[in-house]
């Protein structure tokens, strides 16, 4: 049987390590970061994430982030195609980011019907659950259908929870409606969120990060056990290895802890916590 | 003509000037644009990502050396392909890709292929949209192209820089009607962003064409934040008068002499058509005038549409962001919480900020009744409520309400304090489905928190061991009294140290009515000098007879 050459391609939120992309021949679209007068074509690795977090509550404007150009895109896209025969788009949902016409509008002169574009409805490792199902689908043999449906089950068996420790910078980014997310107080609060469905869910709002680790943790092992887990945070490594220690017996494979990729953590600001997992039996 | 622009025709060299122009206008008015982005996402940054678009797009013409207009377009739509940041950016880039590709590789053009280039462009831009929206850049640029045919087609007009005139009023005029289209830039009080940084770059090419500066102008809004309302300021000491449509139906009408006489009576003018029919826009004080005008002309009119700009102007003012920020809306298919708070600072905070349906104004001296929350659940759309009593004299009839409540699913979270009250809003569910496992969350939150508060003695008393005097400061911790002293800043430092256990991190002072802002600012920040560990956070809470309410958690 033919089998079809699949390649995923997906943004610059993702935080799968660079061996691993190599292995699984996914490809990132770099995406703008703005910072000051300084526009950097951010790809993933071309970042000092540290020393970015440190930075970033002391500049004034806030850093913003833009999806690249369609001809970006379609630079990048008409490249990986030279050695593939279909390729599967998963990227931000068009809500929150331009990611997703820059794929649309940078596939137009592929041939028709050779590239599968879809909205993950989430963002970074969330994200990374459906890209990691599909690479790895399609690098065991499988057809785009096989393909497909391992990415809607990665997609419906993934939880996952960031809690912040202030809400200063998604208000600034303005990316979220502070008032329908229930985040339009004075009072200080740690919000538990999650991009779901193209949507910003509130799990919690807690007014200690304390609490906020706390919950964090309950909500983590309630949802459990996982096959694979990652835990994110923007310069807060010391709680990230407690919530990976608590959530140890939950996974197989130790889980990856990730300094979060700018392109969501400038939304969030330093000090997140968070953690994603693909839920255990998410084939069946 | 100035600025040795061929009127009739634009060539490549006298085309990358333009562009040079509109990116150098644009680039003044950066922070305005950002100023007025709410759509799609609010972020602040149409501006800065239009510049981007098109500053690399302009560093690609001024690379090449062609003085052809159609080498220089397609140099130009490449830039900015490669170069657009952001759903403005991209949109700009749509539009230039489009008029490069319908000016093909001539050498020129002149208005009736300028007119083509520029309805191709807007084609090219709303396919490139998934789901076009109407009251943003799209729009802008369908109007200015309307009014561009209009003019070309129906009036021959074959000068360009006229054109351009027309163009810019006409991207003008469609702008300050973007918020009648998208309703998110009515209620934010702005013009669509990206629709105003359109017209900032045609208002730069027309600006280079009759020799006005585009370089540090007087005028510029050069990144004021909040600057915004530049856009709607009057063009007149006189305030923004009327906005004034008609249609002019007639034969051997002179479209031009037309223009003029309009013109003179008011500003923002468009008059555009042909001998037998004829459409005007203008912006006049006295909207009798420019009716009677045309129909001194022998015309007969229909289609008169008269607008007061002045009160469309003061909605906008009054529904600033930021006024307007906290607006959430309540549906019959959510939960509605009812909270009793007295204070206007606590009212405030338990209404507008942590989203309770009704607030009753109530507490410790004014009990309300079953009736009062009786009443506030049949006035409000919602059919499930959590009732929030708020103090521990007002559980009962809480209680008692839900059980009268009838058709209505009503639970009752007992909150004793406000700061219970505060920590269960925080759980407070959102839909109807939610109404079981955020009540139980709500009633977990209220021991989360620890409640003291400090107020003052009215009579002499011995509680507990402890001698209070009538007048004094009384510091109460879960509701008993707990200190008692003469000095407000001694007396609540004692009920805050007492309040606050091991593991408390987080006090947050509530400041009632009694007291200044600057007294509580001065209380919390010596607070704050002894207590390191532990974060210090004032709110304005308004309440009468308890100086300070405090939370520990």
């Amino acid at each position: 049987m033919d089998s079809q050459r699949i390649r995923v391609v997906t943004d610059v939120s993702s935080e799968i390590p660079k061996e691993k992309l190599d292995e699984l021949h996914i490809t990132l679209l770099p995406g703008y970061i703005n910072r000051g007068d300084d526009s950097t074509l951010f790809d993933g690795f071309n970042l000092d994430r540290v020393r970015y977090y440190d930075e970033l509550p002391d500049q004034n404007p806030l850093p913003t982030t833009a999806a690249p150009a369609p001809g970006v895109a379609q630079e990048l896209l008409e490249k990986v195609f030279e050695e593939a025969d279909h390729l599967l788009v998963i990227t931000l949902p068009r809500g929150v980011s331009a990611y997703y016409e820059a794929f649309r509008l940078g596939s137009a002169d592929l041939p028709e019907g050779s590239v599968t574009l879809l909205e993950s409805g989430t963002i970074s490792s969330a994200q990374d659950m459906q890209v990691l199902a599909a690479a790895e689908t399609a690098a065991a043999g499988g057809s785009l259908d096989d393909v497909l449906a391992a990415v809607k089950k990665a997609r419906a068996a993934t939880a996952s929870a960031t809690a912040l420790s202030t809400v200063e910078f998604l208000r600034r980014s303005g990316r979220v409606n502070m008032a329908q997310a229930g985040l339009a107080t004075l009072l200080q609060i740690k919000p538990i969120l999650a991009l779901t469905e193209g949507e910003v869910v509130t799990y919690a709002r807690v007014r200690t990060f304390r609490k906020a680790r706390l919950e964090l943790r309950r909500m983590m092992r309630e949802q459990g056990p996982y096959e694979r887990m990652v835990i994110g945070h923007s310069n807060n490594l010391d709680d990230a290895g407690w919530l990976a220690q608590e959530g140890a017996d939950l996974v197989a494979q130790p889980a990856e802890i990730v300094n979060t990729s700018p392109i969501m953590g400038t939304h969030l600001g330093p000090g997140t916590l968070g953690y994603t997992g693909l839920k255990a039996g998410w084939r069946d | 003509m100035k600025a040795g622009l061929n009127t009739q025709v634009c060539d490549g060299r006298q085309l990358r000037r333009l562009i040079a122009a509109g990116l150098a206008w644009l680039e003044q008015h950066q922070g305005l644009v950002d100023s007025l982005n709410v759509f799609p996402v609010p972020d602040g940054d149409t501006g800065k990502n239009m510049v981007l678009t098109m500053r690399s797009a302009n560093e690609e013409i001024r690379a090449a050396a062609s003085r052809e207009a159609g080498a220089v377009g397609s140099t130009l739509a490449h830039g900015a392909l490669m170069g657009a940041r952001g759903n403005s950016g991209v949109i700009l880039s749509q539009l230039l890709a489009g008029f490069a590709e319908s000016i093909g590789d001539h050498s020129h053009f002149d208005a009736a292929r300028l007119n083509a280039a520029w309805q191709a462009a807007v084609k090219k831009a709303y396919q490139a949209v998934t789901d076009p929206v109407e009251g943003t850049i799209l729009t802008v640029a369908r109007d200015t192209g309307a009014a561009l045919t209009e003019s070309v087609e129906a009036q021959g007009e074959q000068d360009l820089a006229v054109l351009l005139e027309t163009m810019v009023a006409a991207s003008q005029i469609s702008l300050l009607h973007t918020p009648e289209l998208l309703p998110v830039l009515k209620r934010a009080g702005v013009v669509d962003s990206g629709g105003q940084g359109l017209v900032c770059i045609l208002e730069g090419m027309l600006r280079l064409v009759q020799g006005q500066p585009v370089l540090g102008a007087a005028e510029s809004a050069s990144g004021d934040a909040g600057g915004w309302q530049g856009t709607l300021d009057p063009e007149d000491e006189d305030g923004y008068g009327y906005d004034v449509q008609f249609l002019m139906h007639g034969a051997d009408m002179d479209v031009r002499a037309i223009h003029d006489g309009i013109d003179d009576l008011g500003w923002s003018t468009l008059v555009v058509g042909d001998a037998s029919l004829i459409k005007v826009h203008v912006h006049v004080h006295d909207p009798g005038e420019p009716i009677s005008f045309a129909i001194a002309q022998g015309a007969w009119l229909n289609d008169v549409v008269v607008e007061n700009m002045q009160e469309q102007y003061e909605q906008y003012v009054d529904q600033r962001p930021g006024q307007a920020a906290a607006e959430e809306v309540t549906e019959a298919g959510e939960v509605g919480v009812i909270a009793v708070a007295a204070g206007a600072g606590l009212i405030h905070l338990f209404r507008e900020e942590l989203g309770a349906a009704h607030v009753i104004e109530g507490g410790q001296t004014m009990n309300p009744g079953v009736e009062e929350f009786l009443a506030a659940m049949e006035s409000l759309p919602q059919k499930a409520f959590v009732l929030l009593p708020n103090n521990g004299n007002i559980v009962l009839a809480a209680r008692q309400a839900a059980q009268l409540a009838g058709d209505y699913d009503v639970r009752v979270v007992p909150s004793k304090t406000i700061p219970q009250g505060i920590e269960a809003m925080l759980h407070r569910p959102m839909r109807v489905e939610d109404l079981e496992s955020a009540t139980m969350a709500m009633e977990a939150a209220l021991d989360e928190v620890i409640s003291a508060s400090l107020t003052i003695a009215t009579r002499d008393a011995e509680i507990d061991g402890l001698q209070i005097r009538a007048g004094q400061y009384l510091g109460l911790l879960d509701g008993r009294p707990c200190v008692a002293g003469d000095s407000l800043d001694d007396t609540l430092k004692r009920v805050v140290h007492l309040a606050l256990s091991d593991e408390g991190e987080l006090v947050t002072l509530y400041f009632g009515e009694q007291v200044e802002l600057h007294q509580a600012e001065a209380l919390a920040a010596t607070l704050a000098r002894e207590l390191e560990e532990v974060e210090i956070e004032l709110v304005r809470g308004d309440q009468p007879l308890y100086p300070f309410l405090i939370s520990v958690e």
